[in-house]
């Protein structure tokens, strides 16, 4: 199990629990409940891990702090989509859009490395988020190529589809049909990325990485091509998300500049990262729990938490569910307030259980 | 005479619109130690990060008869160059283990040469699995030159290496870095400390202003106290 996770546990026990908590919820609960609501939002959550986590990979590690991310998650969703209505709905279709679309992000990737290189701080930051908003108004307007504004709905492999029903799980009595499949498809998907981005943080490329982001000349300075380090993990970077931006797609049937370029999305992986922590990999899964956890029951929450008289009085308002985006935001500002580093990086101690397979020691005589 | 390892030619620094190495000249030879004195703003840590590259310099600087002007830093440290700049240069966030580990690149750390590392510091050893951010300033500077010796090297710069260590650790620091040499390593030294700098130099280059003064053996310096008073403006007893 150690070896699964590159020896790198989270730094607390308690973190530790929540973590395996929250991904043995995720592998069951499409067993467990018919709820559509429940499997969306944990659908969503699944996609949402592997896109945060590798905008901790850019930014956590490598320093780069780019804001258009949400491109290449937008180049999936759109990769997968153009593939499948180009192939009646084929698996090889659905395969052949998403790695041409990998491709595609491989390059932007690249190139956003290389700007990093001649813009700095601040002014590359907004750079990129230029990059995002043009990228948005251009699938909004390609509409031949992108369905425009209202993007494209299309049908994914019959094998995956809800109309196919398999059999059902006798103790629940819920109905596992090709959409559970296709769940259990995004799961392991998410789950193979995300250990693939733990190996990479922890190997020496990873090392090198933290070393770049800390001080680039001192890594240079060691002898590191450090550009080329950073263009290598802005790629890397862009291939994940851009394998989420599939999965989200495929889940939806459906891709549009609202669901995948927006604002929006950008908002909720930086929400994800600032309440998870950028710190360790870690953080996407429970940052990603709390946010779209809060963003689909926290309109509820409220309603149950506060009487009906109270909420509807001039004075109580404020309590009213409608205003949940509110105390999300609130939640935020809290957030940063009290714990900066997010909740992962609150509990981090001095040394890191993954730091004793680093190097054999020295023959220590104690 | 040993063979000439560095030479450093005409040397010119500017950063940004200041001037501040105005014609640097001096030479060291292989497996000694060369020191680069001078009062503070003469030009010593520039001079050091323009070898590195880090600081784009003008003129010529020859490494093993190679010249290096132009190259990128990390080609220069990748030619056997290590450095260990004032600031030390760890990444806070790695603990001792990793950081050893990210200095020997490519490959895994030779378990012999970590031994003999830690034989130079053995208070490394007790804190292997620490992050170098929560080091003391002693064991940070112990670390720091570790770093640098992690892969075999035929050059290191070490800049200031005394600087707010008590005097303990500086004797610990003189032994280790006279083992270096012993291992075929050179060594060019900016140092405050004139007692530390002559017990380990055998070249002296002085600076002044940006500019060379003075080059020659470290006990002509060390045994005229009127010519490094002229010098360097100290007296040491």
């Amino acid at each position: 199990m150690k070896r699964l996770i590159s020896y790198d546990l989270p730094a607390n026990a308690w973190i530790a629990a929540l973590v395996a908590a929250i991904v043995l919820i995720l592998a069951v609960l499409p067993l467990t409940t018919p709820s559509i609501r429940s499997v969306n939002m944990a659908a969503k959550i699944i996609v949402f891990i592997p896109l945060a986590a590798s905008f901790i990979l850019l930014i956590g590690y490598t320093g780069i702090v780019s804001f258009a991310h949400t491109v290449f998650f937008g180049i999936g969703g759109y990769g997968l989509a153009l593939g499948l209505l180009n192939s009646d709905a084929s698996v090889s279709g659905m395969l052949t859009g998403l790695m041409l679309g990998v491709a595609l992000s491989a390059v932007f990737g690249l190139i956003i490395a290389l700007l990093s290189l001649r813009i700095r701080a601040i002014y590359f930051a907004m750079v990129t988020l230029v990059a995002a908003l043009v990228t948005s108004q251009l699938a909004s307007r390609l509409t031949w190529l992108t369905g425009g504004q209202d993007g494209v709905s299309f049908d994914i492999p019959d094998a995956l589809s809800p109309g196919v029903r398999y059999w059902t799980v006798p103790f629940s009595d819920v109905p596992v049909t090709g959409k559970v499949l296709l769940y259990y498809a995004l799961f392991a998907i998410a789950a193979l990325s995300f250990l693939a981005m733990l190996r990479i943080v922890n190997s020496p490329f990873g090392r090198v990485l933290q070393a770049i982001r800390e001080n680039e000349f001192r890594a240079s300075a060691l002898g590191y091509p450090t550009t080329w380090y950073k263009a290598v993990s802005s790629i890397l970077a862009a291939v994940f998300a851009t394998i989420a931006g599939g999965l989200y797609a495929a889940w939806l049937g459906y891709v549009g500049p609202g669901s995948t370029l927006s604002l929006n999305v950008l908002t909720d992986i930086l929400l994800i990262i600032v309440i998870g922590g950028s710190g360790s990999l870690y953080g996407a899964i429970l940052g990603a729990v709390v946010i779209i956890v809060s963003e689909n029951y926290l309109q509820s929450l409220i309603e149950l938490l506060i009487p009906v008289s109270i909420a509807k009085s001039p004075a109580g308002t404020l309590l009213s569910g409608d205003r949940w985006l509110l105390w999300l935001g609130v939640l935020y500002v809290v957030a940063i307030y009290l714990v900066p580093e997010g909740i992962v990086g609150m509990t981090r101690s001095g040394g890191r259980p993954g730091d004793r397979r680093a190097i054999p020691g020295p023959n220590h005589s104690r | 005479m040993t063979q000439e390892l560095l030479r450093v030619d005409d040397l010119h620094t500017f950063i940004g619109d200041y001037h501040i190495l105005q014609g640097v000249n001096f030479d060291m030879h292989e497996g000694g130690v060369a020191a680069l004195l001078g009062r503070n703003g003469a030009g010593k840590t520039t001079t050091l990060r323009s070898i590195m590259g880090l600081a784009p310099p003008r003129g010529r600087i020859r490494f093993d008869g190679r010249d290096i002007v132009g190259l990128s830093t990390a080609a220069i440290s990748r030619l056997g160059i290590g450095y260990v700049p004032e600031t030390l240069g760890l990444f806070s966030g790695l603990t001792v283990a990793e950081t050893l580990r990210l200095a020997a690149r490519s490959r895994a750390p030779d378990r012999a040469r970590i031994d003999w590392i830690t034989s130079l510091f053995p208070a490394l050893r007790k804190f292997w699995h620490s992050r170098s951010g929560n080091l003391s300033g002693g064991q940070k500077q112990m670390l720091a030159i570790a770093k640098a010796l992690v892969e075999p090297k035929r050059l290191i710069l070490v800049d200031e290496p005394t600087k707010g260590l008590a005097p303990s650790v500086v004797a610990e620091l003189i032994a280790a870095l006279k083992q270096l040499t012993q291992q075929s390593t050179s060594i060019l030294l900016v140092e405050q400390n004139f007692h530390f700098a002559a017990s380990l130099a055998t070249e002296t280059t002085v600076l002044e202003s940006g500019q060379t003064t003075w080059q020659g053996m470290m006990g002509d310096i060390a045994r005229d106290e009127a010519l490094r008073r002229q010098l360097l403006g100290v007296s040491v007893v």
